[in-house]
């Protein structure tokens, strides 16, 4: 066990790479970062960057060729250890239907704390807790197939949810969603994370990073740019050149800025800009 | 009045029309399209959407309504729809799950080949697809289909479509699950369809910028019915009602709305990025509201 | 009806909620009740026996307040090969009578170097009728068993079945855990198969009846829907092997065990009655 202010997971000086027909790919390069506990991380990254192998190491599905990886001061690369450190990193992946194995809901979420040996009532108990928290209370008894993939995103979540985690990982959840059901992800992870847990988000949508406490970009299978939200949106080129987008809103005050007029701040949301602008001296 | 390529009157759908599990998936929904447009179709998940466009190659027959294609009512039973599948072409949404032939050029070229082209038609036809899409006909004809990225094969699975040469191309969501690059690069090639063939795009999305971006037209559709339809500026201006039918508006609007909120006078529509710098830059230039 | 509306299809044999004496059973005494019903049908081998049998499978049926057309549906996708295997049985099981019953008629056939006969007996009329009733009993059986019981139950009731098998390495979980499972993708896939369909249809695909058995040719013609269905297919497996292990799965060692709590009066009751019933059916002396 660790000293509370010692991060949660620590990834040093990581290298993963794989066979493929004609040669090795590199997919993370001498990749370093810490995730320190009741933070909201947000890895992003564009297609090719290493972020799907990057969170593959969170919770020891990929053991790094070079390098460790370290959970609550146990070494994913220990086996003996995995169990035990897969029930305190969770995580959910992109696809809302490949990760429901159970013919209804209730069963599903009941999965993970099955498979830790749980007596029958805790089991009972903690898959009620989750599915309240996650508000799929009246999904209990639906089949996957009847709901929308903002549900079966909230069912998946509620599953790892049960197992009591300190870490959740969400590799590009909202990535196969419409964008009620990204706001559905998205509210629930919030939730969560000021219930105390911590969130690791993957993704590529640049409007998801305003939700974090630190976001990291890779590219080209290294980490490129570190800091919090507004400082990286400070700099829209850097960014356009590691192929990722800006929001419109951080765009309209760059442009405004290029022709003289400084709103004064790096705005995340909508609200943020208007008042900055109508608040500008004249 | 220029004649219609697409047109669609009150038109109703069910699904597994005549069981206990019967549900109505359209309650008279309607839908223009004239040659060489571009229209959006919006609507939040359920709305009838997807039902609607498999209407216009005939995948689907009207129950209740009509629907001419191309001057083809699809009512009569006797339509045979597959002449109407070469000049409407339909992309689903992650179109690249019915990629099947190991080798790209000759997935692309199973459309042309149930055409019945022979084999010199076939290849100009692959070769113009896989270079209107920006996948160059020598490099990747030989290609394994399946070892390619995720925005390639799209662009495959989108040139298996546009090698068939339509006249007007449905696309559902071209742009779902693509990271940034890929969905600008998507983007530019359905827009030079467009100027350069004159191709009649219809986008199904719920991308609120993309579609303010290309259309000139939006029709939004919600439980089954045609809500709101008109030039894309005059929908966008509905902001209320377009939040409560779960769908948005383009954040340079919100952002729009936002400032007249707060007192400020914005000229015009703001429905893009330029839009809202330059009625933003006006409004300063002139006295405060 | 639609061209590409597979949906249809896939809910024969789907639960139907009820609340009749068969549905409200234990799913362990279904299922054990099910294999000794079936066995008092297979071992009945007289006319009479068969009748009784399939007269108490349907008795069953009209218990469980399930339309009777309903499941006899589930025969129709196999009557094509039903119909074959009678015709087949009907003609030629008489040249293999071990009981030496009389020959009600043969026909000595040729066909150039082959020389064979139609040969029908007393013996292998019996057998082909029995044939036939075995089967839609087995049929009406096995559909009343998944239309009564959710998919869930059934499959913790063949875990708790076999979980005291663990000890000769029979994996009970595993069993259950691969049917529920398959049971889960089955309206997935089909979805997945009708979107498929039409996406192909757009390209020009023909997935129009040709009518006669060319069976190479349609294997061709779905090329375009059953290739990307097996890559999809790897790459669902592939993809919850990631989830299930995220969830700490390591097969059926060290979970929770299947709790259905002990077997009611009724389920009792019912066991008795199946078993009382198939030993009726073996020792009675039917006449005929």
């Amino acid at each position: 066990m660790i000293g509370a202010a010692d991060p949660l997971i620590r990834i040093d000086s990581v290298s993963v790479a794989y066979q493929v027909p004609g040669g090795r790919v590199r997919a993370l390069s001498d990749v370093s970062l810490d995730v320190h506990r009741g933070e909201w991380l947000t890895v992003i990254g564009h297609n090719g960057s290493g972020k799907s192998t990057l969170a593959k190491l969170f919770n020891g599905l990929v053991i790094p060729g070079r390098g460790t990886v370290t959970v609550d001061g146990l070494s994913t690369a220990d086996d003996e250890q995995r169990k035990h450190i897969r029930q305190i990193v969770g995580m959910v992946f992109q696809d809302p239907d490949n990760q429901l194995v159970a013919t209804v809901v209730e069963e599903d979420v009941a999965f993970g704390p099955e498979n830790l040996g749980l007596p029958r009532a805790e089991i009972a108990r903690r898959v009620d807790d989750a599915m309240r928290r996650l508000e799929i209370e009246d999904l209990r008894l639906r089949a996957p197939h009847q709901l929308s993939g903002g549900q079966k995103m909230r069912v998946a979540i509620a599953g790892v949810l049960a197992m009591q985690p300190a870490v959740l990982v969400l590799d590009e959840s909202t990535a196969m969603l419409d964008p009620s059901g990204r706001a559905e992800v998205l509210r629930a992870a919030q939730a969560l994370h000021r219930d105390g847990v911590t969130i690791v988000a993957i993704t590529h949508f640049m409007t998801e990073v305003t939700f974090a406490d630190r976001v990291i970009v890779l590219a080209d299978g290294e980490v490129a740019l570190a800091g919090d939200p507004r400082a990286l949106f400070a700099r829209p080129e850097r960014l356009r050149e590691l192929e990722l987008d800006v929001p419109q809103v951080t765009e309209i005050a760059a442009r405004l800025r290029a022709r003289g007029m400084d709103v004064g701040l790096v705005p995340l949301t909508v609200a943020e800009l208007a008042d900055a602008f109508v608040r500008m001296p004249r | 009045m220029t004649e219609h390529v697409i047109e669609v009157r009150d038109l109703w759908h069910w699904y597994l029309r005549g069981t206990p599990l019967e549900s109505v998936a359209l309650r008279g929904a309607s839908f223009t399209l004239a040659a060489g447009e571009i229209v959006g179709i919006m609507g939040h998940t359920g709305s009838g959407k997807s039902t609607l466009v498999q209407h216009f190659n005939g995948l689907l027959r009207p129950h209740q309504g009509s629907v001419r294609v191309f001057g083809t009512d699809l009512g009569d039973r006797r339509a045979d729809p597959r002449s109407l599948r070469r000049r409407v072409g339909l992309v689903f949404q992650f179109p690249e799950q019915q990629l099947f032939d190991p080798t790209v050029g000759d997935d692309i070229a199973f459309g042309p080949r149930k055409l019945g082209c022979d084999r010199a038609e076939v290849r100009r036809r692959v070769t113009d697809a896989m270079t209107a899409v920006g996948l160059p006909f020598e490099t990747f004809k030989d290609r394994y289909t399946f070892g390619l990225s995720g925005g390639e094969m799209r662009k495959v699975a989108v040139a298996g479509v546009l090698a068939l040469e339509p006249e007007v191309l449905v696309l559902d969501e071209p742009t779902a699950g693509l990271d940034p690059r890929a969905r600008r690069d998507l983007l530019t090639v359905l827009r030079t369809l467009h100027d350069e063939r004159g191709t009649a795009l219809v986008f199904v999305s719920h991308n609120m910028d993309e579609v303010a971006e290309l259309v000139t037209r939006v029709d939004v559709l919600a439980d089954g019915r045609t809500v709101l339809s008109g030039p894309v500026r005059d929908v966008f201006r509905e902001g209320d009602r377009l939040r409560e039918l779960g769908l948005g508006v383009p954040a340079a609007t919100e952002l729009a709305g936002a400032l007249r909120d707060r007192g400020l006078d914005l000229r015009g529509d703001v429905l893009t990025i330029d839009d809202a710098v330059e009625a933003m830059w006006t409004s300063s230039s002139s006295p405060a509201a | 009806m639609d061209e590409f509306e597979l949906s249809r299809s896939v809910t024969i044999g789907q639960f139907i909620p009820g609340t009749s004496v068969v549905h409200r059973l234990d799913p362990r005494a279904k299922l054990i009740g099910f294999v000794v019903i079936i066995a008092g049908v297979i071992t009945a081998s007289s006319y009479l026996g068969n009748a009784v049998a399939f007269g108490a499978v349907v008795l069953l049926v009209v218990l469980s307040g399930i339309p009777l057309r309903y499941l006899f549906g589930g025969i129709r996708p196999i009557l094509p090969i039903l119909v074959v295997y009678t015709v087949f049985n009907f003609l030629f099981l008489g040249n293999y009578d071990p009981t030496g019953s009389p020959v009600v008629f043969r026909t000595p056939v040729s066909l150039g170097p082959w020389e064979f006969a139609f040969t029908v007996t007393d013996n292998s009329i019996r057998q082909t009728v029995q044939g036939i009733f075995r089967i839609f009993d087995l049929i009406l059986l096995s559909s009343l068993l998944t239309v009564t019981t959710p998919i869930t139950a059934l499959a913790k009731g063949i875990e708790s079945l076999l979980a005291p098998f663990r000890r000769v390495k029979v994996p009970g979980h595993e069993i259950a855990m691969m049917l529920a499972i398959a049971y889960r993708f089955v309206p997935t896939v089909a979805e997945e198969l009708e979107r498929l369909m039409k996406a192909q249809a757009s390209r020009g695909a023909d997935f129009g009846r040709p009518g006669r058995l060319q069976f190479v040719q349609r294997t061709r013609q779905l090329v375009p829907v059953t290739v990307p269905l097996f890559v999809s297919a790897f790459r669902r497996a592939e993809d919850l092997i990631l989830a299930m292990e995220s969830r700490c799965y390591v097969g059926g060692a060290g979970r929770s065990a299947v709790d259905l709590g002990p077997l009611g009066r009724a389920d009792w009751a019912a066991l008795a009655v199946a078993a009382a019933f198939t030993l009726a059916l073996w020792r009675t002396p039917f006449p005929w």
